[in-house]
C-alpha cells in the first residue's frame, strides 16, 4: 500500500512539475526528465517485483530488454530536443519509445503474479505516456 | 499558484509522511531555475542509469555463465 502512495505521490509531482517552467526549451527539457524518471520508477518497480519471485525469469528478460531500448531511445529524444530544430529526429525516437510503452503495457506487464505490483508498474507505465503525449503535443 | 504555494499546500497534505514531503520538496526545489540544457544533462544521467540497471539484470547468473565442458 506504501508502494502505491510513494508511486502516485511522485506521479502527481511530475504532473505538477510540468506546469512550472515557462521557457518553451527548459520546458521541453523538463518533460525529457519527467519522462526518464519515470520510466526509471518503473524500471526499478519491474526489478523489486521480479526478485520477490512475482515474475518469470524470461518474462523479467523480454521487459528489461525494452527498459534498454526504452533508454536508447530516450537519449535520442533527449538530442533531438538538444538540436531545437530536429523534429523529425525526436518525432521518430518517440514514435520508437510509444511502442515500446505499449508492448510493456499490453504485453509484458500482464505477467506479473501479484495485482498490487502490476497495478504500481502499469500506473508507472501509464505515467510514461501521459508525459510523452505531453511531449508530443508541446512540440506541435 | 506558485512553486512556494505548492510547497505549502504539500507541507499540509504530507504531514504524515515526512520522508516522502521531503522527497517532494527536493525534487520541486532542485527543477526551480534550471535551464533546458541541465533538464536534458539531468535527463541523460538518468537514461545512463536505466541502461545500466538493464545491462545488470540482463547478464547471466555467475552458475549459468560458466563454460560447459
Amino acid at each position: 500500500m506504501k508502494k502505491l502512495y510513494c508511486v502516485a505521490s511522485f506521479l502527481m509531482v511530475s504532473l505538477l512539475l510540468m506546469g512550472f517552467s515557462c521557457d518553451k526549451y527548459a520546458k521541453a527539457g523538463q518533460l525529457a526528465k519527467d519522462f526518464a524518471a519515470t520510466v526509471l520508477v518503473a524500471q526499478q518497480l519491474e526489478i523489486q517485483a521480479y526478485q520477490s519471485g512475482y515474475i518469470q525469469p524470461a518474462s523479467h528478460v523480454m521487459i528489461q530488454n525494452k527498459f534498454s531500448q526504452l533508454a536508447d531511445a530516450g537519449m535520442g529524444l533527449d538530442r533531438a530536443i538538444n538540436q531545437a530544430h530536429n523534429v523529425q529526429g525526436a518525432k521518430a525516437q518517440i514514435d520508437v519509445a510509444a511502442a515500446l510503452l505499449s508492448d510493456l503495457s499490453n504485453n509484458q506487464i500482464a505477467g506479473i503474479k501479484d495485482d498490487k505490483t502490476r497495478l504500481a508498474v502499469q500506473a508507472t507505465i501509464v505515467s510514461c505516456q501521459a508525459i510523452l503525449d505531453n511531449i508530443v503535443a508541446f512540440a506541435q | 499558484m506558485n512553486a512556494s504555494d505548492i510547497l505549502k499546500l504539500l507541507s499540509l497534505v504530507a504531514a504524515a509522511e515526512p520522508a516522502i514531503l521531503g522527497y517532494i520538496k527536493s525534487l520541486l526545489e532542485s527543477t526551480q531555475g534550471m535551464t533546458g540544457d541541465q533538464f536534458l544533462a539531468e535527463a541523460d544521467g538518468i537514461w545512463g542509469q536505466v541502461k545500466a540497471n538493464a545491462q545488470r539484470q540482463l547478464q547471466p547468473s555467475p552458475a549459468s555463465s560458466v563454460p560447459q565442458s
